[in-house]
């Protein structure tokens, strides 16, 4: 499964895979996790499994699970996979998870109006928000305080003007 | 004040991390310790495979 990381399916600059086992394979078996095109997913090895008992919550857990986490690392996404392998359907629910984790990951606090640029624009639509005239999203939470209040318009304002 | 202690120690529970040896030699990071936080230092997410060598 490591070989996705080879396929180019999101952006590998944002995301990795990482391939963690218990160490019970010995110094050859690193080749079954080296496909024919070559694999150069980091692998890790956890034989006490202790990590696997915190990722997966059982010591007992069964193997060919897979765990995303997002940018505060906290589980978002876990997905097993049968021995056969992982189904073109699977494949392409994966790649979404992937993709909307990066997404969200890539996202840039105060851009509320996801054009990549801070500017007034955001801030207008932070004034919006925090005078309730408009949804409330959480992009624009500058203080990470949960809300959206005049404190956020400062801080963003600041930022901008730093960035001038 | 005792709700906000216990929001922060349960949030701090949450977050999953690893530290250990990159031990596959064709990986850009081989030998070095690598897990969640640190490709996350790089600007990175991290998703790990649960499986082991056959």
């Amino acid at each position: 499964m490591c070989e996705l990381s080879n396929t180019n399916a999101w952006d590998t600059t944002k995301a990795v895979i990482v391939g963690l086992g218990n160490g019970s394979g010995g110094a050859g078996a690193l080749n079954a996790m080296v496909g024919p095109d070559g694999n150069d997913a980091p692998w890790v090895q956890d034989p006490g499994l202790e990590t696997w008992e915190e990722f997966l919550e059982s010591s007992s857990a069964p193997r060919r699970q897979l765990v995303l986490l997002d940018k505060d690392l906290n589980k978002r996404y876990q997905f097993q996979y049968p021995g056969s392998g992982i189904s073109p359907n699977q494949e392409t629910e994966l790649i979404n998870a992937i993709n909307e984790l990066i997404d969200e990951f890539s996202q840039i606090q105060g851009d509320v109006n996801g054009d990549e640029i801070l500017n007034v624009l955001d801030i207008i639509l932070i004034v919006n928000m925090a005078i309730g005239i408009q949804e409330i999203d959480l992009i624009g939470d500058m203080n990470n305080d949960s809300g959206i209040n005049i404190l956020d318009v400062v801080i963003l304002a600041n930022i901008i003007l730093e960035n001038g | 004040m005792y709700k906000i202690i216990l929001l922060f120690i349960m949030s701090l529970s949450l977050c999953l991390d690893y530290s250990r040896e990159d031990v596959n030699p064709t990986s850009e990071t081989f030998g070095q310790e690598v897990g969640p936080s640190y490709f996350l230092n790089q600007g990175k997410l991290t998703m790990t495979i649960f499986n082991w060598e056959t």
